[in-house]
């Protein structure tokens, strides 16, 4: 009994642990926590950290791929129950192998939505239930703010190519491509690219994407400050027009065959948005818009976090590629944030004095918490001011402007 | 390993050109669809002391402030409401003592707000969370 039990130790996963894999639960820990106490995207921080603990214990196989093994039998009839024959002829001798398939690991299978750009796709397609276009709709320049904070992707690409002049990170242009998305403040816009252009680095991505989302109430406010003036800050928009549900039915379908046919690659993402908007506003699919924006969400929300996380291995994660992602995810967020409230500033300037430059900061996507901030730090400076729907139109322009700019990288670099 | 400068240029210069002309001719093509098919908000009634439809003047006493934006069409109804609750608090504490309201009048500093009244409570009330 004692040699069994001495065995059952060998046999486990203690014996296996490295160091390596020490640090990445510790780090898979600190990131439950961040879900659960301070509540940073919780739900997809939690899958992401937990699908990283796991995928870090060692001899789980949970992401091991399927495997055939060969047995050589004497005849056909010997076949076992199960297996497949397999026959080779060598040296004019036939001989005869028992194959039988091994299932791979439980995550590998899950993992194949995001390898094939399935979850991101799907997940748009609940955002796209979720979300009013009304605001856009009513004021369209919306969209030029949509677009300057896009401008953080660029940078970022550029400053990835820089940092990949480092030996020891050696990003390659695909990389630097799969970086700068993160600027774009959509996470499943940052996992589709990523999974296309650097499937590699999907993790580092993917951590630095979120954990950044769910900082965007730390880091936008002081940039927003920074760069306007007080006078600014405290500008009362017009209130938007009504728009009537004819323009909502036909915004999705105009988006759609006009992004899709002008750059292709956004097919995935934009069709899946404006398809799930197209059900919340034509409103005679109840029924399925609500199991998009509900259930299915949820359940595909689940199979990308555990997924995304069990790619955190600690060869892919404990290196300096991973360090250098998250600087530059932050410097993606900043400069987006700064692309956004200067271009504001330009429209406020041109338009003499009748937008509030504060919106433009919700042009990074991070919908609607990227709008929720341009409303605080509104209310700040002026009680009586409400940004939030006004800062709702860049905040949806921005998701289409990331989408188009992951369809441009994905064209060119992909 | 050296930097490809003209693949980097070529994505951030053709990356943000693309991205703003979509994003501009879907602005054309928005305010197209807006201007074909939506709804305008209405515009406010101006008076015509000459016309013979000319609403008349509510029984309550009315503000007798300049009036401001929130003194238009919800401005009476706001009257109203205030009125039914200064007579709901006079039958509960002082049943049968005759009053008068005399002047409801905007707090000083409440009459450059844009929203009517209701309006900004309404707005105060959706968007607290935030």
């Amino acid at each position: 009994m004692f040699q069994t039990i001495i065995d059952l130790f060998w046999e486990s996963g203690l014996t296996s642990l490295t160091p390596q894999h020490i640090i990445m639960i510790l780090i898979s820990f600190v990131l439950i926590y961040l879900a659960i106490a301070k509540e940073f995207e919780p739900l997809l921080l939690l899958p992401i950290a937990f699908g990283m603990l796991l995928a870090n214990l060692p001899l789980g196989g949970l992401f091991s791929e399927p495997e055939t093994l060969y047995t050589l039998i004497a005849s056909p009839e010997a076949l076992p129950d199960g297996a497949s024959l397999k026959t080779v002829v060598e040296n004019g001798q036939t001989l005869y192998y028992a194959a039988k398939t091994q299932a791979g690991g439980l995550i590998y299978y899950l993992y194949q939505g995001v390898k094939l750009g399935i979850y991101p796709s799907l997940i748009f397609l609940g955002i796209g239930c979720m979300t009013d276009f009304g605001p856009l709709i009513a004021n369209p320049k919306s969209f030029l703010l949509g677009a300057a904070a896009q401008l953080g992707i660029f940078i970022t690409f550029l400053g990835a190519m820089l940092l990949g002049q480092i030996p020891a990170i050696g990003f390659t242009a695909q990389d630097a491509g799969a970086i700068g998305i993160i600027g774009g403040a959509d996470g499943p816009t940052a996992i589709y690219t990523a999974t296309k252009l650097a499937p590699h680095l999907l993790s580092s991505i993917a951590v630095a994407a979120y954990s950044y989302m769910a900082l965007v109430p730390i880091i936008q406010p002081p940039i927003m400050r920074a760069l306007t003036t007080e006078k600014e800050r405290m500008v009362v928009m017009e209130q938007l027009r009504p728009v009537s549900k004819q323009e909502k039915i036909i915004f999705p379908i105009m988006v759609a065959v006009f992004c899709i046919l002008l750059i292709p690659s956004t097919a995935p993402l934009i069709g899946m948005l404006m398809l799930g908007n197209l059900m919340k506003e034509s409103g005679v699919v109840d029924r399925i818009a609500k199991t998009a924006q509900n259930e299915l969400m949820n359940i595909v929300t689940i199979f990308l976090g555990i997924s995304v996380g069990a790619t955190a291995s600690a060869e892919a994660f404990l290196n300096l590629r991973t360090i250098g992602i998250i600087i530059l995810g932050l410097v993606a967020f900043s400069c987006g944030t700064a692309g956004g409230v200067l271009f504001g500033k330009l429209m406020y300037k041109v338009t003499g004095g009748k937008v509030n430059p504060l919106i433009g900061s919700a042009g990074v996507s991070a919908v609607p918490m990227a709008a929720r901030v341009s409303q605080k730090v509104g209310q700040e400076y002026n009680p009586s001011n409400f940004l939030l729907m006004h800062a709702m139109g860049p905040n949806v322009a921005g998701v289409i402007g990331s989408a188009v700019a992951a369809g441009v990288l994905i064209s060119v670099l992909g | 390993m050296s930097i490809d400068w003209g693949l980097a240029a070529n994505v951030v210069f053709s990356g943000l050109i693309i991205v703003f002309t979509v994003l501009l001719l879907l602005i054309l093509l928005v305010t197209i669809m807006g201007k074909i098919l939506g709804s305008k908000p209405s515009a406010p009634s101006k008076p015509d002391s000459g016309s013979p439809s000319t609403p008349s003047a509510p029984s309550i006493p009315a503000p007798p402030a300049p009036p401001t934006v929130q003194d238009t069409a919800s401005g009476n109804e706001v009257v109203a409401v205030i009125a039914a609750a200064v007579n709901a608090y006079m039958e509960e504490d002082a049943p049968g003592t005759p009053y008068r309201i005399s002047s409801i009048a905007p707090r000083a500093g409440r009459a450059k707000e844009l929203r009517p009244a209701w309006g900004f409570a309404g707005m105060r009330q959706n968007t607290e969370p935030f």
